[in-house]
C-alpha cells in the first residue's frame, strides 16, 4: 500500500501548505493600503465604529488572526465586506461549481489538443501541417484572451444571425450548448502551450533508440505511437496538467466576464479590488486547497504511468 | 444613538411621526433614498444576520416579486398580486437572465435579441446607426470634475495657481474630441443642468459663470503663484484617479494639456478603487478626479458638498462664506431666497476654483422597439420598468 | 593464386598511420554551436531580433516624433488618410444672433454658416404649438423605420431655435434630423431632416503650434494646409502610432525578455536540485513552490511597489520585473523537476556515475541538456504571458506609468474599439507576434542543436 501512504503523506504536507498561504495572505492583505471600509460615502464616526465591530476589526491583528484561524478549521470563511451579508461560504458553494466545470472543460479541451497537434507536428516535422499548426500556436498566444473572447462571441453572434436560429448561445449559463464555446475560447492559450510541450517531447522520442528498435523489430507504426510514444511524450503534459487546472479555474475571469458566466473569478478579482478581506482569504485558501489537491494527483498519475520514476 | 433619541416616532400602525432639528424643505425628496426605506423589524432579525442577501431574506412592497434571485448571475421577476397601484406593473413576468458588466457582451446579447436594452458607448454609435436602432439618452445626473487639494502645503492650495489651470482648459474639447460619448455634455458648474431653482431650470435663473480658455491670463496667474510660493519652478503634481478607462483617458488628455499650455509636470496616479478611496480620505493627492451623483432630486445634494463638515469633502475646502450660504440652502423656506442661495454657492465654486467642473454624464441606450414605456431616470434606481408594456409585433 | 586473371589490387604500404581524423573531434557544446549557426529557424529569429533591436534603439533617432503629443484633431485615424484642411478663424462661442436666425427664416431646419469639423451651427423655425423639439444626427439617410441616430440635444421651450454641435465632427455627410415633441413630450412625426456635408479645419495657430507650417509662412484663412503625417496612424489621443511603438517597445522587450530569462533561470536551478536531490528536500521545495503559487498575485504586487517605494505615478518596472520572476518562477520549477525525475533513471545517467562523473558535470552537461526542450517552450511562452501581464499591471498602476506605452497596454486600449478602428490593436499585435515568433525559432533552433540524438545526422 505504497500509494495509500504516499497519499496521506502527500495531503498532511498540503494542510500545512495551505496554512502557510493562508497566513501570508492574511498578513500581506492587513498591510495592503487601503480600508475595506472605505466608501463614496463617508461614514460618520459612529457608524464606523458599527460596522467595524460587525466585522471584528475593531480587534488587534493577532486576535483577528486567531479567530479566523479558528473559524476557518470548523470551515467558517465569514461574511464578505462588500455584498452585505452574504455567507464567503455561499458564495464558494454556488459559484465554483461553475468555474470548475468551465476549468475542467477547457482543460479537457486544450488536454485532447494540445496532444494531437503536438504529436502532429513532431510526425510531420518541416512539412506543411507542421508550419500550419505552429503558425495557429503563435497565434493563439500572441492574442489577449480579452480579443479572443470578444471575436468568440461576436462569431456566435453574426452566426446565429445569418442562419437565422440560436445556434450557440451568446452568453449566460445552464446548458452544454453555453458551455462549449466559452470553454473553448479558456482553453486556447493553454492548449497551444501543450502542443508546443507535446512536439517538443514528441520530438526527442521519435528519435530515440528504443523506438528506432521497434520499428526494426517490425511493430506498426499506430502501435508504436500508442504504446511508447504517446506514454513517454505526455509526461511533461501531466506535469503541467494540475497546476494548469487550477490556472484555468482562477484565471478564467475574463471568460466570465464576457459571456456572463456566474463563476468565481469574477467575485475573486472584484474582492481584491474592494479589499473585501473575507472574500479574498475564503477564495484564496479554497484555491489554495484545490490546487495542492490536483498537484498531489497529478504526482500520482505521474509515477502511475512512468513507473521507472520514484516519486517522493 | 438610542431609538429614542432620533426623534422618529410611530403614532399608529399606519402613522408615523417626525420631528426636526431644523427647517428641512427637501424632506420629501430625502424618503425615496433607499437609506430612508422602512424595514420590518421581526423579519429582518429573522434572517439572523443574512437580510437581503438572497430572494428569500427580502421584504418589499413593488409591483414585482422577486421569485428567483442567482446572485451575479440571473434574476426572475412576476406580477405581485397584491400590489396597491393598479397604475404600474404591466408585465406578467420580467426575466433577467445575465448580469454582466462587459458592455461589448450585452450588446452582442442585444443583437441576438436576448436582452431588451442596453448602453451604448461611442464606439458602437457607428453600428447602431447602421442596423437603424432608436437610440436614445438620458443625463445620468452625475457631474464630474478635477478636485483640489485645499489642505496646507500643497501647490493646489494656492489660489492663483488654480485659477491658471481653470482658464488653460476647456471642458468642451475634452468632452467633444477626447471623450466622444453622444451623451456627455460639458459641464459649467457645480450643478448638472437639471437641477430646478425656484421656478425654472437653476441654470436658467442663476446662469453659470463664464469659463472661456484663456491661456496668456493662466499663464499671468501662474506667474502669480510662482511668486508668492517662491518657487524657482514648479514641482510636479499628482493627478489620483482610479482605473476607470474614462478617469484614464481624462487624466491622459489632462497630463499633456498642462504640460503643453502651461509647462506644468503631472503624474498620473491610477488606483484601484479602495486605494483611491483612501487616499482621497488621507488627503494623499494634489488633484483627484471624482464625480457625484445626487442621492435625491434637490439642488442640495450637490450644494452641500464643500461645506467644511460634509466628509465628502475629501480636499477639505474651508470657507465661511460657504458655510454660510450651505446652511441658509438647508434650512430656508422660501424657495426663491434658497435657489439664490445655491446661485451664491455656484459662484463661490466657480471664483474659488473650489473645483472644475468636466462634464455631465449620460447614457446613450437603444430599446427593443417591442418594450414600450421604458425609462431610464437621473436620480434613484436607474432602469425604471413600472410602466413597460409589450406592444404587438410591427407588420413588417 | 593468380591463375591468369589480372585484379586491380595492389599491396598496401605499409605506414605508421593506420587511423587518421577525418576531421577534428568536437565537444558536445561546439557541435552544438556549429549545427545552430547553419540552422535556417535559428537564422531567421536573429534577423528578427535584430531587426527589433535597431527598431528599439535607433527607431526613434530617425522618427523622432514625441510618442506623448496629442492631435486632437486626427484622432484615431488608420494610416493612409486624406489630411488636408482647410484655414479658417478660431473658434469663438455662438452667440446666436437674431438677425442670423431671421435671414432664414420660412426655410425651415437650415444651416447657419459653414459646417465644418469645428462646428455645425444649425438653426429652424419656431413651432408654437410644441412643447420642445430633440435634434437628432446620422450618419446615414433617415429611412422609413425612422431612425434618426444619435441624440444631439433636447430643448423643452418651443422658442428655442438653434443649436450648435460640436461632438466628434469628421468629415463628411451628416444627417440632422428636427423633432418636434407634444404636448405630453411624445416624438411626433413631423420631423424635417438636412443633409449637411462636413469640411475638415483648422486654424493658423494649431498650424504653427504642431509644426505644419514654418514660421516664417504666412497662412491666410481660405488657404489649405495638410495635418500632420502620421505613417502608422493614430491612437485614441490622437498620438502617434510609430513612435508609441518605438517607445513601447523598450519596455515591452525588457519586461518580456528579461523576466522570463530570470525566472526560467531560477525554475531551472530550483527544479533540478529539488528532482536530483530527491526524497525530503524535494518535498519541502515542491510545497514551497505550491505555496508560492497559491498566493494572490495582485495582492503581493501591490505590497511590493510599496516595498520598492515607488511614488504615485512613477513608473515601476523594477519592483514589477521582481515580482513577475518571484510569483512565476514554479510552473517552470515543476516542469524541469518532473523532466529530471525521469532523466535520473535512464541509463548513461548511471553509466556515467560508474564512469566516476561528479554531481555538477552530470547536472550541466547531461540532465540540463535534455530538459531543454521543455525549458525552450516554457520560455517561449513566458514572453507573451510576461507581456501581458505587465499591460494589465500598468492598466492599474502597478506598472509603467502614462503616458509611457507598452505593447501590451497599447493592445489593451485597442481591444475597446477594435471593431471601428482595428488599427490600435493590430500594430501592437503584430510586434507581440514577431517577438513571440523570434524567440520560437530560437527555442526551436536550439533545441535542435543541442539535442544530442541529431548529433551526428548530417
Amino acid at each position: 500500500m505504497a500509494i495509500a501512504a504516499f497519499i496521506a503523506k502527500r495531503l498532511i504536507q498540503g494542510v500545512f501548505t495551505v496554512w502557510f498561504i493562508a497566513t501570508a495572505t492574511f498578513f500581506a492583505m492587513h498591510n495592503v493600503p487601503g480600508d475595506p471600509l472605505l466608501n463614496e460615502r463617508a461614514m460618520t464616526d459612529a457608524i464606523r465604529a458599527n460596522v467595524e465591530a460587525k466585522y471584528g476589526l475593531d480587534k488587534p491583528l493577532g486576535t483577528q488572526y486567531a479567530i479566523y484561524l479558528s473559524n476557518l478549521a470548523r470551515g467558517d470563511f465569514g461574511i464578505s465586506f462588500t455584498q452585505e451579508n452574504r455567507q464567503v461560504n455561499d458564495i464558494i458553494r454556488e459559484h465554483f461549481p461553475v468555474s470548475a466545470i468551465l476549468g475542467v472543460l477547457a482543460v479537457l479541451f486544450a488536454a485532447v489538443g494540445g496532444i494531437l497537434w503536438g504529436a502532429l507536428t513532431a510526425l510531420y516535422r518541416n512539412r506543411i501541417p507542421d508550419y500550419l499548426i505552429m503558425f495557429f500556436v503563435i497565434l493563439g498566444i500572441s492574442v489577449p484572451s480579452f480579443v479572443i473572447a470578444a471575436l468568440g462571441q461576436l462569431a456566435i453572434v453574426n452566426m446565429n444571425g445569418a442562419l437565422g436560429i440560436t445556434l450557440f448561445p451568446v452568453a449566460g449559463w445552464g446548458t452544454l450548448a453555453h458551455m462549449l464555446v466559452p470553454s473553448m475560447v479558456l482553453g486556447l492559450g493553454t492548449m497551444a502551450y501543450l502542443t508546443r510541450l507535446m512536439r517538443s517531447s514528441m520530438l526527442e522520442i521519435v528519435s530515440s533508440d528504443y523506438v528506432r528498435t521497434a520499428k526494426a523489430k517490425g511493430m506498426p507504426p499506430a502501435r508504436i505511437f500508442a504504446k511508447h510514444q504517446l506514454r513517454n511524450a505526455i509526461l511533461p503534459v501531466i506535469t503541467v496538467l494540475g497546476p494548469a487546472i487550477a490556472a484555468i479555474t482562477t484565471g478564467g475571469f475574463v471568460v466570465e466576464l464576457v459571456f456572463a458566466i456566474p463563476g468565481l473569478g469574477r467575485y475573486f478579482v472584484q474582492a481584491v479590488q474592494q479589499l473585501d478581506y473575507t472574500v479574498i482569504m475564503g477564495t484564496t485558501v479554497f484555491y489554495g486547497a484545490f490546487l495542492v489537491f490536483m498537484v498531489i494527483f497529478v504526482d500520482v498519475l505521474y509515477g502511475l504511468i512512468d513507473p521507472r520514476v520514484r516519486v517522493g | 444613538m438610542p431609538a429614542s433619541s432620533l426623534g422618529v416616532f410611530a403614532v399608529s400602525d399606519r402613522e408615523l411621526r417626525v420631528k426636526f432639528e431644523r427647517p428641512t424643505p427637501y424632506f420629501e425628496k430625502l424618503v425615496a433614498f433607499v437609506t430612508y426605506f422602512p424595514a420590518r423589524e421581526d423579519f429582518v432579525n429573522s434572517t439572523d444576520g443574512r437580510y437581503a442577501s438572497s430572494a428569500e431574506t427580502m421584504l418589499y412592497n413593488g409591483p414585482y416579486t422577486v421569485d428567483e434571485w442567482v446572485l451575479g448571475a440571473s434574476m426572475k421577476w412576476s406580477k405581485n398580486p397584491h400590489y396597491w397601484n393598479e397604475k404600474k406593473g404591466f408585465l406578467d413576468e420580467i426575466n433577467v437572465a445575465y448580469i454582466t458588466t462587459d458592455v461589448n457582451a450585452k450588446l452582442n446579447l442585444f443583437k441576438d435579441g436576448q436582452i431588451t436594452d442596453t448602453a451604448l458607448s461611442a464606439s458602437m454609435l457607428p453600428e447602431a446607426m447602421e442596423r437603424r436602432w432608436q437610440i436614445d439618452r438620458l443625463m445620468d445626473g452625475t457631474v464630474f470634475f478635477m478636485e483640489f487639494n485645499h489642505r496646507d502645503g500643497r501647490l493646489t492650495n494656492n489660489r492663483n495657481f488654480r485659477k491658471a489651470l481653470q482658464l488653460a482648459q476647456d471642458p468642451a474639447e475634452l468632452v467633444y474630441k477626447v471623450l466622444k460619448e453622444a451623451a456627455y455634455v460639458p459641464a459649467k458648474s457645480l450643478f448638472p443642468g437639471w437641477v430646478r431653482g425656484a421656478q425654472d431650470f437653476l441654470h436658467n435663473e442663476y446662469p453659470p459663470q463664464s469659463s472661456d480658455i484663456d491661456i496668456a491670463l493662466a499663464r499671468e496667474h501662474l506667474e502669480l503663484a510662482r511668486e508668492e510660493l517662491g518657487l524657482s519652478e514648479f514641482p510636479a503634481i499628482v493627478i489620483l484617479t482610479g482605473d476607470s478607462s474614462m478617469g484614464l483617458l481624462t487624466a491622459e488628455y489632462y497630463q499633456e494639456l498642462y504640460k503643453r499650455n502651461l509647462g506644468l509636470e503631472i503624474r498620473i496616479d491610477a488606483q484601484i478603487f479602495k486605494q483611491r478611496l483612501a487616499k482621497m480620505t488621507s488627503g494623499d493627492f494634489d488633484i483627484v478626479m471624482a464625480g457625484w451623483g445626487p442621492d435625491y432630486d434637490d439642488a442640495l445634494t450637490f450644494g452641500d458638498l464643500f461645506s467644511s463638515w460634509n466628509l465628502n469633502n475629501r480636499g477639505r475646502y474651508s470657507s465661511d462664506e460657504m458655510d454660510a450660504q450651505v446652511r441658509i440652502a438647508q434650512a430656508e423656506l422660501d424657495p426663491v431666497k434658497r435657489a439664490a442661495a445655491f446661485g451664491e454657492i455656484q459662484r463661490l465654486v466657480h471664483d474659488d476654483v473650489v473645483i472644475i467642473p468636466m462634464y455631465e454624464r449620460g447614457v446613450s441606450f437603444v430599446v427593443d422597439p417591442q418594450l414600450v414605456g421604458f425609462r431610464r431616470r437621473s436620480v434613484g434606481p436607474e432602469v425604471d420598468y413600472n410602466y413597460v408594456r409589450l406592444a404587438p409585433l410591427q407588420e413588417p | 593464386m593468380s591463375s591468369g586473371h589480372i585484379y586491380n589490387f595492389s599491396p598496401l604500404k605499409r605506414s605508421e598511420i593506420s587511423q587518421s581524423q577525418s576531421r577534428p573531434s568536437l565537444s558536445y557544446w561546439q557541435d552544438a554551436w556549429i549545427r545552430l549557426k547553419a540552422n535556417t529557424r535559428a537564422l531567421i529569429s536573429l534577423y528578427l531580433i535584430i531587426g527589433l533591436l535597431i527598431f528599439t534603439v535607433f527607431g526613434p533617432l530617425i522618427w523622432s516624433v514625441d510618442p506623448a503629443a496629442q492631435d486632437l484633431d486626427q484622432i484615431s485615424r488608420p494610416p493612409g488618410q486624406d489630411r488636408r484642411a482647410l484655414i479658417v478663424p478660431e473658434y469663438s462661442p455662438w452667440i446666436d444672433s437674431w438677425l442670423e436666425l431671421e435671414a432664414g427664416s420660412g426655410q425651415g431646419l437650415r444651416l447657419i454658416g459653414e459646417p465644418t469639423t469645428q462646428s455645425i451651427r444649425l438653426g429652424w423655425d419656431p413651432i408654437n404649438t410644441v412643447s420642445g423639439y430633440r435634434v437628432y444626427r446620422n450618419i446615414y439617410p433617415i429611412g422609413i423605420e425612422r431612425a434618426y441616430g444619435i441624440p444631439r440635444a433636447e430643448f423643452f421651450d418651443s422658442q428655442i431655435v438653434s443649436f450648435e454641435d460640436r461632438l466628434d465632427l469628421k468629415e463628411g455627410t451628416y444627417y440632422f434630423t428636427l423633432v418636434p415633441m407634444d404636448s405630453t413630450g411624445q416624438l411626433t412625426d413631423s420631423t424635417e431632416t438636412l443633409e449637411v456635408k462636413v469640411r475638415r479645419v483648422t486654424t493658423v495657430r494649431e498650424a504653427r503650434q504642431k509644426g505644419l507650417i514654418g514660421s516664417t509662412e504666412n497662412l491666410e484663412v481660405g488657404d489649405s494646409v495638410d495635418l500632420a503625417f502620421h505613417p502608422l496612424g493614430t491612437d485614441y489621443l490622437g498620438r502617434d502610432m510609430l513612435a508609441r511603438l518605438m517607445a513601447g517597445a523598450r519596455v515591452s522587450l525588457f519586461i518580456g525578455i528579461g523576466a522570463p530569462l530570470f525566472f526560467v533561470t531560477f525554475g531551472i536551478l530550483f527544479g533540478a536540485t529539488a528532482g536530483f536531490l530527491g526524497g525530503k528536500t524535494d518535498q519541502i521545495m515542491m510545497r514551497f513552490a505550491d505555496f508560492i503559487v497559491a498566493l494572490p498575485f495582485l495582492l503581493f504586487m501591490i505590497l511590493f511597489k510599496i516595498a520598492f517605494g515607488i511614488g504615485p505615478g512613477e513608473s515601476g518596472i523594477g519592483p514589477m520585473l521582481v515580482a513577475l520572476v518571484v510569483l512565476m518562477w514554479p510552473a517552470t520549477a515543476r516542469l524541469v523537476r518532473g523532466q529530471i525525475l525521469q532523466i535520473r533513471e535512464q541509463g548513461y545517467i548511471s553509466a556515467s556515475q560508474l564512469l566516476g562523473a561528479k554531481t555538477p558535470y552530470l547536472i550541466l552537461r547531461h540532465m540540463l541538456p535534455n530538459t531543454l526542450g521543455v525549458v525552450l517552450v516554457t520560455l517561449t511562452f513566458a514572453v507573451p504571458s510576461a507581456i501581458f501581464t505587465e499591460a494589465f499591471l500598468s492598466f492599474i498602476g502597478m506598472g509603467v506609468a502614462p503616458p509611457t506605452p507598452s505593447w501590451g497596454s497599447m493592445s489593451n486600449e485597442g481591444i475597446k474599439t477594435m471593431l471601428t478602428t482595428p488599427h490600435e490593436l493590430i500594430f501592437p499585435a503584430v510586434f507581440i507576434s514577431v517577438t513571440v515568433l523570434a524567440f520560437n525559432l530560437l527555442g526551436d533552433g536550439l533545441r535542435d542543436a543541442l539535442d544530442a540524438r541529431m548529433r551526428n545526422q548530417d
